[in-house]
């Protein structure tokens, strides 16, 4: 794969300084209740069937489309999605205890998507991916697939991950990490105006892939790729590797 | 107040996750549902599933007569109490 895109108003979370060590193998980063955003756009009876998992996403994906007037599609990622909500329903179910209804009508992948175009009243089509470690960079291909059949001329991507519940830290292959970041996608023109570029913090970062195969080396340390991808868009390096199972993501800016 | 209705009132703030609503601030007779407390059909479903657990009544989801127990915490304490 090799294809160009615009990013800006990108927004994150991390609870990355809350860290904890599970066993000698994994670091975990959970957000305290206390730090969880606290979405005052949102109506109290909207805002209290929201999971910390939502609360994170949601934020994000408000900070970042709070800056743009434009229409704009939803592609929602995520590895996991909202385990902590599901492994409690399938214990409920292991258990033969009845489901709570209310978790129940949440438990679906693109939950954090429908609630947003609710709250919002944006009807825009949206999608909800899930592709392991390269979750959000999936939701970056449908975004080009989107914007360059001109369905749309900006994507909003929202991408949530949180550390696993206990139950499944033994299957941990990457460090456990609350996380969540949103950010306003668009295509790259072939003739940019010239207003485009005093968006700040707008960056046209071409995505190359190569295949290859993981080493197994300090598998146990490694971050997921969208933190390792927000802090790279906030630093001034040019280029970065990020290495999924089966292939290596190069990204690198492009001048504007 | 009965100890019932204060339980009621406590039940549904810590089931539906009432954010700042306090048991003083319920009514007895007040409508749960849409107008009053706001409430909505997944909070009704979540609230049957909490009474059944609590006060081991049985709530038949088809019956009319349900949808009267659920109007009040006046109607669901006299329901839980003709049940129980």
């Amino acid at each position: 794969m090799d294809f160009s895109l615009k990013i800006s108003h990108l927004t994150s979370l991390s609870a990355a300084s809350n860290g904890q060590q599970l066993g000698d193998k994994f670091i975990q980063y959970s957000f305290g209740k206390a730090d969880l955003p606290a979405l005052p756009q949102l109506k109290p009876m909207q805002r209290r069937r929201l999971s910390p998992f939502a609360k994170i996403a949601l934020h994000c994906a408000y900070e970042s489309s709070q800056q743009t007037n434009a229409a704009f599609d939803i592609i929602f990622s995520s590895r996991h999605g909202d385990l902590d909500k599901t492994s409690a329903l399938l214990n409920d179910l292991a258990e033969k205890e009845p489901l709570s209804p209310t978790a129940f009508s949440l438990s679906v992948h693109n939950a954090v998507p429908g609630l947003f175009s609710i709250f919002t009243q944006n009807t825009a089509p949206s999608s909800a991916i899930s592709a392991g470690k390269e979750s959000f960079l999936m939701a970056l291909v449908d975004a080009y697939a989107r914007l360059h059949s001109h369905n749309c001329d900006q994507v909003l991507l929202i991408h949530a991950d949180q550390a696993l519940p206990e139950f499944y830290v033994e299957y941990a292959d990457e460090s456990q990490v609350d996380h969540a970041f949103a950010c306003i996608v668009t295509r790259v023109e072939e003739a940019p105006k010239a207003i485009e570029k005093q968006t700040p913090n707008t960056e046209i970062i071409r995505f190359s892939t190569t295949a290859h195969t993981a080493t197994q080396d300090n598998v146990a340390n490694s971050t997921p790729l969208a933190l390792n991808f927000v802090t790279w868009f906030n630093s001034s390096q040019s280029h970065c590797n990020l290495s999924s199972s089966d292939k290596l993501w190069r990204l690198s800016r492009v001048e504007q | 107040m009965t100890d019932l209705k204060a339980n009621l009132k406590a039940l549904i703030i810590e089931t539906l996750d009432l954010e700042d609503v306090s048991v003083d601030d319920i009514q007895d007779d007040e409508p749960l549902f849409i107008d009053g407390l706001g409430l909505d059909s997944i909070d009704a479903l979540e609230l049957g599933l909490a009474i059944k657990k609590t006060f081991n009544v049985k709530i038949d989801a088809n019956s009319d007569d349900t949808k009267q127990h659920f109007s009040s915490v006046n109607s669901l304490s006299q329901f839980i109490t003709e049940n129980k």
